[in-house]
Formats: C-alpha cells, structure tokens, sequence
C-alpha cells in the first residue's frame, strides 16, 4: 500500500503523509480530472498493467485503486 | 528503442517535470496551448525537453476547443501575455460539416463541403498573426477515425484521401500568413505508429485521442519547433574519416580496404555524405579533423569512387596527429566564428569525451557502432533545425570559401593597400518586404557590431516598416571576390530634426573594412536630404559588443547622455575613400 500511496503523492504533487486509504479526489484538493489521468498513465507505467475502463472507472479513492491491482496479481 | 525504454524514458521526462515545477525558477517561455481535444498529458514531456534545452517554460492550457476564442483574443483565455500560441486541432472537430461527408467514398465532395469551416479558422489564425507578436505555432490535423469506416476496409482510402486534401488545402492557406509554423500531428502518429498512437480507452474516458506514447512524441516535438524557432542552426560540422565518412582506417585498411559506396556497410557511411552534403546544401559548414597522414586522406577523396563529398567540399582541414582540441579551435578562428555553433561528430568514444572536456561548448556526437544506425543518430539531432532559410544562408558555403581567399590576399599587402584592393561597395538602401526576413535574422543573431542590440521579431520589424515612423534600412556588401549580400541594418527613429538610430549593426563579416562608416555616411546623406540636421546613436554596451564601443566617438560624434552620442549630419556624412558607396537613402 504504501508504494501506491507514494506513487500518487508523486503524481499529486502532495506530501505523501497527507494520504491513506480513503483519500479520493473529494478529500484531494489536487485530485481533478487532469490528475486523474496522470495517475491511470503513472499506475499503468509503474506496475506494467493495462487497465480496462471499469477498472479505471471503479478507482475512485486510493484503496479501490489497490484492491482493483491486487485483484489482477500485481504485487506492491 | 525498445518499449521498456521508452516507458522508462516518459517516466523519467515526468518526474523531472514536476521537479522542475516544485522548484519553480522565473520563467522565461511562456507557451500557451489551445487543442480542440484534450492536450493535457503532452504537457510534461513538451516542458521537459525545453527544460533540457536550457529554458525555464511557463505552459499554460486554454479549456477545451477554444481556438477560435484564442485567436480572438488570447489574453482573456490565459489570462496572460505570452511569448508562444500553439493551436492544436482535429478534423473531427473543428471540421464536423466536411466529416460528414467524408465516410462516403467521394472524398473530393467531402474536402470542398469542409472549406467554409477551414476559411472561417484561417481567418481567425490571420487576425491573431495581426494582434500577437510572438510564434504561433499550428497542427496539421491527423487523419481523422471516423466511425462509419475501417481505415483498412476496402473503401479505407477515402479516409485518407479526404485527409490529404484537408492537409493540402489548410497548408496552403496557412503559408500565406508569414511566421506561422506547422507541427504536423499527423507525422507524429506515423512516427509512434497509428495502432500505437490511438488508446481508445482514453479517448472515450478523457477525450484524449493520443495514446501516452503519442503524446510523449507530441510534446517532444512542439518542445522541437520552438527551439527551432529561437536559436540558430549549428554553423560548421566537424567530421572524423576512419570509421566516420568511410568503414575502416585508411591508413591500415588501404583505399581498397576501406567500405564507401552502394554495398553495405559502405552504404551507410555513404547515407551520412548525403546527409552532410545535404546540410551543405543549407549553408552548414563541413570541416575535417582527421588523425591521419593527410596524403592517405586525400587519396580517399581524389581516387574513391564511392565517396560523395569531395575535398573542397570542406571549408577547412586538419589532417594530422594533434589533439583535436587543439585543432577545432583552429578552424573556429579561421571561420572565425564560435564553438557553440560547432558539431564535432567522431566514432570513437575517447576523442569525443576529450573535445567535450576541454571544448565544452563544441555540440559533439558519438557515431554509434552500428553502422546501420550511424543515419538516424546523426538525422534526428535538433542542431541542425532552421526554420527560415534565407537566400543568405544557402550562400553562406560560397561565401565562407570566398572569405578564405580573401584572407590570402590580406596576407600579402599593407592593411591599406589591401582595403583599396578589395574594390568595395556598400549599398543601403530602405527595406523592402522581402528583406525583412533577413534583416530579423541579423537582429536576433548579431551579437558583435550591434550598437543597441535591440532583438525585434519578424512581426515587430515588419510594423516599424509599416508605420510611418521609422524607417528600416538594410546595407548589402560587395567587394572583388564577390557579394557579402544582406550584411547591415539600421532602424532610425524619424524626427524633425534629429535621426534617432535604434538599432545599427552589421554583420561580423564585413567588420573591419570601414563598412560601418559608410553605413553611417549613408545614413547621414539620408538624413540632410529629408532636412534633418543631427544625427543620434545609442552604445549600450552587452557582454558581446566591446567592438563597437568606440564607434561613434571615433566618427566624430559627441557623449550627449550615458549611452547617446550626436553628430551634425554634415560632419558624418563623409564616405571612406576605399569604399564605393553605391546610392544613399532617398527622402520618402
């Protein structure tokens, strides 16, 4: 987990301790559309994945972020 | 590169992007970006790249498809001034009417239905050309996905054609507007490949039409053209032979042995001559800089049949068994002109980190050791990008050789008997459009004899032409070798009594040879026929212009403020006896 949430401090540009599992683009104010699509770009180059739009869709904080990679075997 | 790499290297060009935006230093590019799709992910590596090339870029991105708002007044779209507008657009949406259309199999009908749309964005793209004094940069459209067919299907040309024609049409317009530039989206999707380029996911998701991968390419190549647009080409290539010009060491191999001509690997040493016979063709300057015994080198050039750039293709040689640091600084005083605008182009890698070590402003490049690769290495440099080709630049080779023998006539003569020698004649005379090119050209790049280093761009140049008040002058140069061409400009502020000379420079070529008197002499005449008694000049003194620091005081002219010095027309009016001066300024 922590992996991801420093992978998305990175791509928000925040501090990495102002994160967790909850945080979405309600709680991040950096969070906004265009951040959204840095971070599927960022998770994707990261973790060598390719992500379908349910998945990216079903992403909306950093936890569902995490279970939808570990439900495709990525180890983080 | 393989794919691996190249996420790697996207991964990396982002995360120095943000650092450079923690770190924010003042920036001194700033880039507005207006797209009819969404843009966005390109932005990091577009601002990297110029990062990397020394510029601190602001870049900022209008909403989505607000060209026609940009063009009408960019200002209110970012809220800012700026010194770049780039206008990106598809066909699917700015023209939807011609689109329509065109999933039918005539396509002509279709390209024509879509020109009043494409008139109404020229427009637009004509009237910002007007307003806005910086570049502008526009896109080629990429060829358009439409639903209705298969671009692979049997009527997929259609598509194509369509696409063509809408390029064709839209390109031609656009080169009526001086001083636009294209970025051709459409050459950057070939370059990732069309398959590679397209990401359906994000287009439906972000209406993003470009995959990560093509928007990596797209943003390297915008950060490609405003380079292009802001600093000169390279000036002089420096080139090794063994294993460079030609496979193998002539020295060992013998001219036999040695690979030149159409069988590989010759070929692609054969593909390098092209492309640097290519470069010459540009104006770029060849040099050699060899360790070997000269006889062995020329042999190679007078005797091969395989080789394409002869001998006196190159402006100047050093075959001998010196370190090229010391050689390449030769041949830059001999062109006289300075490392930064030198390529040094080697196979072995201990000769290049040398030259980078004790040269480093000399722009080097290891040839790889594939010799199949040896084009693309040397094809794909941004060194050689020159957006505006000038007349003058095609004859800058010419020119270079005639300088040469020039300086062998100097050689044997007193400094005055040489000046008269050389039967030299100077015209100025007012700037008329087509010089305007040139004349911006020699007000961004000269760095030596320029009084007040005022940098204008074309649109500004072009405006003081125009407006009554000013008045441009161009000085061309010629002596018994033969014509410097376009060489001096002088910008005068027009009053009633005094000529105000804004800007004054030449050329470093013709400089001591008394030109600048006579350009001044000119100027002088000029101005006692419009009835104006004196003449004022500025010296604002740069890192780069000591040369011309005592240049008004020694025609005479007197301090009058920190920088200004004035002159009676009369008293400057008197033309050097060695120089020809051809006709004056005449009173509009």
């Amino acid at each position: 987990m922590q992996r991801l949430v420093s992978l998305f401090a990175e791509v928000l540009m925040v501090n990495a301790a102002e994160l967790n599992e909850e945080s979405s683009p309600a709680t991040v104010r950096e969070w906004d559309s265009v951040a959204a699509m840095a971070l599927v770009a960022a998770i994707e180059e990261t973790f060598d994945v390719q992500l379908s739009t349910r998945e990216i869709m079903t992403m909306r904080s950093i936890g569902l972020a995490y279970r939808v990679l570990v439900s495709k075997g990525v180890v983080i | 590169m393989r794919s691996d790499d190249s996420v790697a290297a996207r991964r990396l060009a982002k995360s120095e992007w943000r650092a450079h935006l923690t770190g924010r230093s003042k920036a001194d590019l700033r880039i507005g970006i207006a797209a009819t799709f969404t843009a966005e992910p390109m932005v990091p590596y577009a601002g990297h790249a110029l990062v990397q090339h020394g510029y601190s870029p602001d870049i900022l991105l209008a909403p989505y498809n607000q060209l026609l708002n940009v063009c009408g007044d960019h200002q209110v779209v970012f809220g800012n001034e700026l010194d770049v507008i780039v206008l990106l657009w598809r066909i699917e949406e700015m023209l939807p009417s011609g689109l329509e259309h065109a999933s039918g199999s005539n396509f002509a009908t279709a390209a024509s239905s879509a020109e009043p749309e494409l008139d109404i964005f020229v427009a637009a793209l004509s009237a910002l050309r007007k307003r806005f004094s910086g570049s502008i940069i526009v896109s080629l459209p990429p060829v358009p996905r439409i639903p209705g067919f298969d671009p692979l299907g049997v009527n997929g040309a259609a598509g194509s054609l369509f696409h063509k024609m809408i390029s064709l049409a839209f390109s031609e317009r656009v080169r009526g507007i001086e001083g636009v530039a294209l970025l051709d989206l459409d050459a950057v999707e070939r370059q990732c490949g069309t398959q590679a380029a397209w990401d359906a996911r994000v287009w439906y998701l972000y209406r993003q039409p470009q995959s990560e991968a093509a928007m990596a390419l797209l943003g390297n190549q915008l950060a490609r053209l405003i380079c292009a647009q802001r600093r000169p080409a390279a000036k002089v290539v420096i080139l090794d032979c063994d294993n460079t010009l030609w496979g193998g060491v002539v020295g060992e191999d013998g001219l036999d042995g040695i690979a030149i001509g159409q069988d590989f690997p010759g070929a692609a040493f054969r593909d390098l001559q092209l492309f640097l016979a290519s470069l010459r063709n540009r104006g770029i300057l060849l040099a050699l800089a060899s360790k070997n015994n000269e006889e062995d080198v020329r042999r190679v050039f007078d005797l091969h049949d395989g080789m394409i750039l002869k001998w006196n293709d190159f402006t100047s040689h050093r075959i001998c068994w010196r370190p090229k640091a010391e050689t390449i600084p030769e041949i830059a005083d001999e062109l006289n002109l300075g490392l930064s605008s030198f390529v040094f182009i080697d196979d072995n890698p201990s000769e290049i980190e040398s030259v980078r070590a004790l040269l480093p402003e000399v722009n080097c490049v290891l040839l790889p050791e594939e010799p199949a690769h040896i084009l693309d290495a040397v094809r794909h440099l941004w060194l050689f990008d020159q957006i505006q080709v000038t007349n003058e630049d095609s004859r800058r080779a010419q020119m270079m050789t005639e300088a040469q023998q020039r300086k062998v006539a100097a050689e044997a003569m007193t400094p005055q008997e040489f000046l008269k020698s050389l039967n030299l004649s100077v015209e100025v005379f007012p700037a008329r459009t087509e010089h305007l090119g040139r004349i911006t050209q020699l007000i961004n790049k000269t760095n030596q004899f320029n009084l007040t280093t005022a940098r204008r761009t074309l649109d500004e140049v072009r405006q003081l032409s125009q407006q009554g008040l000013h008045r441009v002058f161009g000085a061309s140069v010629h002596d018994r070798f033969g014509d410097y061409g376009l060489t001096g400009v002088a910008i005068v502020a027009e009053g009633d009594s005094v000529w105000e000379l804004d800007t004054f420079l030449l050329s470093c070529r013709v400089l001591g040879k008394g030109v600048e008197q006579a350009v001044l002499a000119a100027l002088a005449r000029g101005a006692q026929a419009s009835g104006v008694e004196r003449l004022r000049g500025f010296y604002r003194p740069t890192a780069k212009n000591q040369v011309a620091a005592l240049f008004y005081e020694s025609a005479g002219f007197r301090r009058v403020g920190d920088e200004a010095w004035e002159s009676l027309a009369v008293d400057a009016a008197t033309v050097p006896p060695h120089i020809d001066l051809v006709a004056g300024p005449q009173p509009s």
